[in-house]
């Protein structure tokens, strides 16, 4: 019995336990309610088994009782019979027949009463008491026999045989007796099994209480502390790991997530819990990112940015700060960024600061601060108090913004007036402006210069008349009046008169503007060009003494360069005089043959003729080249010039040795030139080139010469030699610069003041190899018309 | 016309000069042949008979003088040369390179047919003595090495012992090394050796070889 119980208690408890540790399915509430509803039911039945145990003992008690009862009934019967017989038998034995009728009648129903009360009674009985057949029927015999047989006796003893009757009363009456006692004696006999019976059910009972009682309890309090334990732990495992999360949260771990089993109270408040984390985490993450833009907003904006306990010791400060000083971020806490600040601006700084602390208000100021390059820059440095709510400072916050380009513009500017001022003192102008509605002027200084006022005069329209030279005075009025008209801008010169007689010459330039209100003002200048005036007269005649002397010198040069051609021409005429010579001698030794080859005589003949005429051809281009007087410009071919020249020297290059070669731009438009004039720059410029090849031996002398447009307005020529080049190309055009042994050194020069007389350029161009390129250019003719 | 006679060659670049001359001086009866240049005139094939070269001084592709120095490398005819305008020192230097004459433009023409006269002359022994240097030339190829180193000891008179002792071998083989040289050269006697040498401009002192 023992063994039987725990091993049903250990299946129960691992039942339990498997229905708890797993997964809650129920919620805490529902698990403690069936729990508790359990052990009640547990406490209940085993109450029930005890209660129908006593129930059993109680029914065995009752029908003990019952049968007690019917033997009372029985006895009480038989008793009454007993009296009966016993009263009649004692009438029977006075034989007084009288008596016996009074008597019987009263023994009658005593006996008939107890019966029926027996009967009766026995009806109460519990039905299974009743069930004795022989019970109920024997009564009733009795009954109704011994009413019978009482009126018999009565008879019997009316007649006065009291011999019957007792006869009878023994052989009829006493079998009555018999009958009731041999119930009794049944009667009795039940009563004694069945109190046996309830003894025995009373010990079961009994035995049974005594085992269920106990049982009951220590299964209950098994089932009780099993479910305790269960659902306890089912609570403190997800309450442990709560705890755990939350310390996580508390400790800033918000990414920390709780293991969620089930679906109970816990669950749901883990997976708040979660829900909470995961929202805080992303609430951090927001407030992380936010707090980073602020950080990175404060870090890169073109600013240093920090901020100050109410003593003035810095407490954070931006990295561009210390990114530009240099400065650590423990260096630059507290009150060390003073090291930043430059020595001679920091007692001035400080000393504001500590007034503005003082105060306590916005302070503003200007100051140079450190670099970590090594330079000072200007830096506009604020500072603003934080309050709160009582008024109280509680921060300071600073800034300081990078000045250093304005304080420079500003300097620039400074500087940039007063050379503005001096330039306008040195070139003599001043500048102005003129509101035309009010008349208001503004002079600058050297206005008043100019027009020798003192700086406290006003300055008027009239007082600019009034110093006007009569002979101007109207024209200038003509003007100022047309301009304040229409507003636009004007340009004149004019003479000025001073007080002390003398005249001045200036030139005004005034635009004109409309202002935001739409009124007339001119901005303009004066300038003092009298000095200007006095050069250019200078300039003029000295320009034309240059001219003059100009012409000379080229006058000179083309007198020298005929010299040098002297040597040319003769060779050039002595060639056709020399063939002729020969030619007449052979001709005349044709003739004088015999026979006479009159064929070859006349042959040579010819020749004479034709070489006289080359001869005559060759002073005819000699006089052409030389024959005007210089400073008539004509309408030219410049390769037409080019080929005079050519044909002039090339007998004499191809004597040296030289080949000449041309490029000419067939297509070349005319050009309006002095002919002798640029015949002698080519000329000159071939020349220079045939000498300059004099002695080169190492490679075949060229001269070449190539004419072409030099842009649509100007045609360039070229003069390109492969002989020594020039050592120093612009000292070539320095007048008696010269590398000939009986040079003048002025061709080159002369060459240019006159292709500059005509507007033209001259260059001595960088040459690829050996020799000198010498170029000019010289306008075109449709250009010089324009 | 056959090889001996003269040619006059005329260069000059001026067509009319060089026309005129050739007329000229084909009217004595010389053969002629002009050129404008040098390059032509080098170009050219020449006959192999006795010549002479009227050269202008100035040509377009080289000087006169120029093409006097390159033609006397080799065998050139001689030069007269004739110029429009003649310095004295170009004529100085042609003078002292050999030229016949130096006539300045215009020139007479006997002036110019004498100088040619004189050239052809020239050009005529030169060619001779060059043909009989050239025969010279030829035998003395026909030596052997040691003959020619034994020839300078011959001309210088050395006896034969001599030469044997100097060159280190028996006056027997100098003997027979002599009689080879006159036969080869065709010298009669040893005074004609020694003109024959001189002419081959052997000189007549032996270079000792140790």
């Amino acid at each position: 019995m023992q063994r039987h119980t725990a091993t049903e208690f250990g299946r129960l408890v691992k039942r339990v336990e498997e229905k708890t540790l797993h997964p809650a399915r129920l919620n805490i509430g529902s698990r403690l309610i069936l729990c508790f509803v359990f052990i009640i039911l547990v406490m209940l039945g085993a109450d029930a088994v005890v209660l129908w145990q006593f129930q059993v003992v109680h029914a065995q008690a009752e029908r003990l009782n019952g049968i007690d009862q019917k033997l009372v009934t029985l006895l009480r019967v038989h008793a009454s019979l007993l009296e009966f017989y016993a009263g009649l038998e004692a009438i029977a034995q006075t034989e007084d027949a009288g008596l016996l009728v009074k008597e019987a009648g009263a023994l009658r129903t005593v006996a008939l009463n107890d019966i029926q009360r027996a009967v009766s009674s026995f009806s109460l009985l519990p039905p299974d008491l009743q069930q004795d057949p022989n019970f109920l029927p024997t009564l009733h015999v009795i009954q109704s026999s011994l009413t019978s047989q009482l009126e018999t006796i009565i008879k019997l003893a009316t007649s006065g045989d009291w011999r019957a009757v007792q006869l009878r009363l023994s052989n009829q009456v006493r079998p009555l007796e018999s009958m009731t006692s041999a119930l009794v004696e049944k009667v009795d006999h039940d009563a004694a099994e069945q109190r046996a019976e309830t003894v025995l059910n009373a010990g079961r009972v009994q035995r049974l209480v005594f085992v269920i009682v106990p049982t009951t309890a220590v299964f209950a309090l098994l089932i009780a502390a099993t479910l305790g334990l269960a659902i306890t732990r089912s609570i403190t495992q997800p309450l442990a790991r709560l705890v755990e999360g939350s310390k996580a949260l508390a400790r800033g771990e918000f990414q920390h997530q709780v293991t969620i089993q089930g679906n109970d109270e816990l669950a749901h408040l883990g997976q708040v819990f979660n829900d909470t984390a995961r929202r805080l985490r992303d609430l951090y993450a927001v407030l992380q990112s936010s707090e980073d833009r602020l950080r990175l907003v404060i870090d890169t904006i073109p600013a240093y940015v920090w901020s100050t306990a109410p003593d003035g010791s810095v407490d954070f400060i931006n990295r561009r700060w210390l990114e530009s000083t240099g400065l650590s971020e423990e260096n630059a806490l507290g009150w060390n960024w003073s090291s930043a600040v430059h020595p001679d601006d920091l007692p001035r700084y400080v000393d504001e600061l500590h007034r503005a602390f003082a105060a306590g208000e916005s302070m503003e100021s200007e100051a140079r601060l450190w670099r970590a390059d090594g330079k000072y820059r200007w830096f506009l440095i604020r500072n603003v108090p934080l309050r709160d709510e009582l008024g109280k400072i509680v921060k300071w916050y600073g800034t300081s913004i990078d000045i250093e380009d304005r304080k420079q513009a500003e300097d620039a500017l400074r500087q940039a007036q007063a050379y503005l001022s001096e330039a306008q003192r040195l070139s003599h102008t001043g500048s102005f402006s003129w509101t035309v509605p009010s008349g208001e002027i503004f002079w600058s200084a050297e206005m008043y210069r100019i027009f020798q006022c003192e700086r406290t005069t006003k300055p008027s329209v009239e007082l600019a008349f009034q110093r006007t030279h009569p002979q101007d005075a109207l024209d200038l009025k003509q003007v100022v009046a047309r301009a304040s008209q229409d507003g636009e801008d004007f340009d004149f010169e004019h003479r000025l008169l001073m007080p002390d007689g003398s005249v001045k010459y200036v030139h005004v330039v005034a635009h004109g503007v409309r202002g935001e209100s739409g009124e007339l003002e001119f901005v303009g200048a004066l300038m003092d060009v009298t000095a200007v005036k006095e050069a250019e007269g200078k300039i003029r005649l000295a320009e034309e003494a240059l001219r003059q002397a100009q012409a000379d010198l080229a006058h000179v040069n083309r007198v020298t360069t005929m010299g040098e051609l002297t040597a040319s021409l003769a060779h050039e005429v002595n060639q056709p005089l020399s063939a002729i010579a020969a030619n007449g001698h052979a001709c005349l030794r044709w003739l004088s043959a015999d026979p006479p080859n009159l064929a070859k005589a006349r042959e040579a003949a010819e020749r004479i003729v034709r070489d006289g005429q080359d001869a005559g051809e060759i002073v005819r281009r000699v006089r052409a080249l030389f024959r005007r007087a210089p400073g008539e410009k004509d309408v030219l071919d410049l390769n037409e010039v080019i080929g005079e020249v050519l044909r002039l020297l090339r007998g004499d290059a191809g004597r040296r040795g030289i080949a000449v070669e041309t490029d000419l731009d067939k297509k070349l438009p005319s050009v309006v030139a002095d002919r002798i004039q640029l015949q002698q720059v080519v000329l000159n410029l071939v020349l220079n080139g045939i000498e300059a090849m004099d002695q080169v031996a190492d490679h075949p002398k060229t001269i070449f010469i190539r004419s072409a447009w030099e842009s649509p307005n100007a045609a360039v020529v070229e003069v390109r030699d492969n002989g020594a080049g020039f050592e120093n190309p612009e000292r070539a055009f320095e007048a008696f610069f010269t590398t000939k042994q009986n040079g003048m050194g002025m061709g080159l020069a002369i060459c240019r003041s006159i292709i500059e007389a005509h507007h033209g350029r001259l260059w001595v161009a960088p040459s690829q190899g050996p020799g000198a390129t010498v170029c000019f250019t010289i306008p075109l003719k449709s250009s010089e018309m324009q | 016309m056959n090889s001996d006679d003269p040619i006059v060659f005329v260069v000059d670049d001026d067509y009319r000069v060089r026309e005129a001359l050739c007329s000229l001086i084909a009217s004595v009866g010389l053969r002629v042949a002009a050129f404008g240049s040098a390059a032509e005139f080098l170009k050219s094939e020449k006959p192999d008979s006795p010549a002479c070269l009227v050269l202008d001084l100035q040509l377009p592709d080289r000087s006169g003088l120029e093409l006097q120095r390159e033609l006397a490398a080799g065998d050139g005819p001689p030069i007269v040369f004739i110029t429009g305008h003649g310095d004295i020192p170009s004529s100085v230097r042609a003078m002292k390179a050999g030229a016949i004459e130096f006539l300045p433009k215009p020139f007479s023409e006997q002036e110019l047919l004498r100088a040619i006269d004189a050239a052809i002359v020239l050009d005529r022994e030169g060619r001779r003595k060059r043909s009989e240097l050239a025969e010279l030339q030829k035998h003395y190829s026909l030596l052997t090495p040691r003959e020619r180193e034994v020839l300078p000891f011959v001309v210088a008179g050395f006896a034969n012992k001599q030469t044997a002792g100097d060159l280190g071998t028996s006056e027997i083989t100098i003997g027979v090394h002599r009689g080879q040289i006159m036969h080869k050269m065709g010298a009669g006697s040893l005074a004609e050796l020694v003109r024959m040498s001189d002419k081959l401009g052997i000189a007549r002192t032996p270079g000792r070889s140790k």
